[in-house]
């Protein structure tokens, strides 16, 4: 019987998804039935043109998934803090040599080597030597200033009694004080001295410059009235020589009308 | 004819983001929107749409993704959830709507076809049909098929699936694949006969 290919085969057969014997089979067929290759020619020519409709390109690209992996790492980060945390606590625990030790004798905590601390008694025992301690050296201090301060007041009281001791310091101080005051008196008298000297020798001065003063005006006022003297004296001749020049005239014309 | 490399590094991404790798999940992510867009887009001929199932279909990949047994099956895996994804669309718009492309039986688009066509070779015959107009009647073409086999088309001939992964990704028989994909390999040719879209009509722009 003559092999004839089914419809799906040729499509296969176009589509290039053939095992070789079967692909043989079909070249064999076509190349005896020329009208079934023009067929499959014809579709295989539809392929090329439809094959120019190309891609285009996506307007705007997806936006894409991120927040799962946000709530993800918030989900973790927590716990990856406390983690590193954990981790840094530990690690320097480890190198400081940090201890936490909880006996019978109660909680310590330290770092280095722990030395166990002292009982309660041996720390009783410690405060009440240390207050022993400090109880004598205060009394053994007040004792000694009451002593030396009752020696002062002794001698104090002593020489108070003495009468001779008083009177002498108060001839000592009765002295210094009245020598104190001469000098101050003699300190005063010197300077009052020279302030009037000098009051004196100004106000002879200022006598003097005055009195050369008034001499002047006196001499310019002379000079004044002396020249005013004159003038008076000239005025005088000048009237005197026109009255006579006048009397001439008068009696000239006197004479003429006579 | 268009072999779209399967990204070595996929596998280990999906491993590394099932395993709740984020960096992994977003690397996948980039890898693959262009392509379920570009899948929905040819699909819907709507970018609003397209965007609207790549976004779902993103989401609920990384929410899913610690189900999936076999990273090998990645690939038909993601194609299967964008592909549901485009049918839900579908049943919500013909609730409420009237699909974009359904428009393009209409007399007024036919006209539009044959004159472009016409008026371009009139006046310059040495200037074949330009990629964008080229584009748009591509893009009318696939419209006009229903529904199943324009997603076995889109499939097989722009995302590169093998018909075996179509199967897996469509929940169908391979042999169902390969009928579809006949049929509407049948349709488009028709198609673009009418429309003379052929093989010399877009020499120049190859």
């Amino acid at each position: 019987m003559k092999y004839k290919p089914t419809q799906e085969e040729l499509i296969s057969y176009l589509y290039d998804e053939l095992s070789a014997d079967k692909i043989e089979q079909i070249e064999v067929y076509l190349n005896e039935n020329p009208e079934a290759r023009r067929d499959l020619e014809s579709l295989q020519e539809t392929r090329m043109l439809i094959g120019e409709y190309d891609d285009e390109e996506m307007p705007e690209p997806m936006v894409f998934l991120n927040p799962t992996k946000n709530e993800e790492w918030l989900y973790w980060r927590k716990y990856v803090a406390i983690a590193a945390t954990l981790l840094l606590v530990i690690t320097f625990g480890t190198l400081s040599g940090f201890k936490v030790v909880n006996s019978d004798q109660g909680l310590y905590v330290g770092f280095g080597e722990t030395n166990m601390g002292l009982t309660e008694e041996q720390v009783a025992d410690l405060i009440y030597q240390d207050r022993v301690l400090l109880l004598d050296y205060v009394n053994n201090t007040l004792d000694a200033r009451n002593d030396s301060m009752n020696y002062k007041f002794n001698t104090l009281q002593a020489s108070l009694t003495n009468e001779d001791l008083v009177r002498r310091t108060f001839e000592n101080e009765k002295e210094a004080l009245i020598q104190e005051i001469s000098t101050l008196t003699d300190r005063l008298g010197e300077n009052y001295r020279g302030i009037l000297r000098e009051i004196v020798v100004n106000f002879s001065n200022n006598i003097e410059t005055q009195r050369i003063e008034d001499l002047r005006n006196i001499q310019a006022a002379f000079d004044a009235l002396e020249n005013a003297t004159v003038n008076r004296q000239l005025d005088v001749e000048d009237a005197l020589f026109n009255l006579s020049e006048k009397v001439n005239t008068i009696a000239a014309s006197l004479s003429n009308k006579n | 004819m268009r072999e779209i490399n399967l990204m070595p590094q996929t596998n280990f991404l999906v491993k590394a983001a099932k395993q709740g790798d984020v960096i992994a999940l977003n690397q996948l992510i980039k890898q693959w929107q262009k392509r379920i867009y570009n899948f929905a887009y040819k699909y819907f001929g709507d970018y609003d749409m397209a965007m609207d199932v790549t976004q779902k279909t993103f989401i609920s990949m990384s929410k899913n993704l610690s189900g999936l047994k076999d990273e090998g099956s990645f690939k038909p895996w993601l194609y299967r959830i964008a592909s549901n994804y485009c049918h839900e669309e579908v049943r919500r718009q013909n609730k409420r709507w009237v699909l974009p492309f359904m428009k393009v039986s209409s007399k007024d688009d036919q006209q539009d076809i044959s004159n472009s066509l016409s008026n371009h070779r009139n006046e310059n015959p040495e200037k074949a049909l330009g990629n964008q107009e080229l584009k748009d009647l591509l893009k009318k073409a696939l419209a006009t098929l229903p529904e199943e086999q324009r997603m076995v088309v889109i499939m097989k001939e722009y995302e590169g699936l093998k018909i075996r992964e179509i199967a897996e990704a469509m929940e169908i028989s391979e042999n169902t694949v390969k009928s579809r994909l006949y049929y509407a390999l049948g349709s488009l040719k028709k198609l673009l006969d009418e429309w003379n879209i052929t093989k010399e009509t877009v020499h120049y722009e190859i």
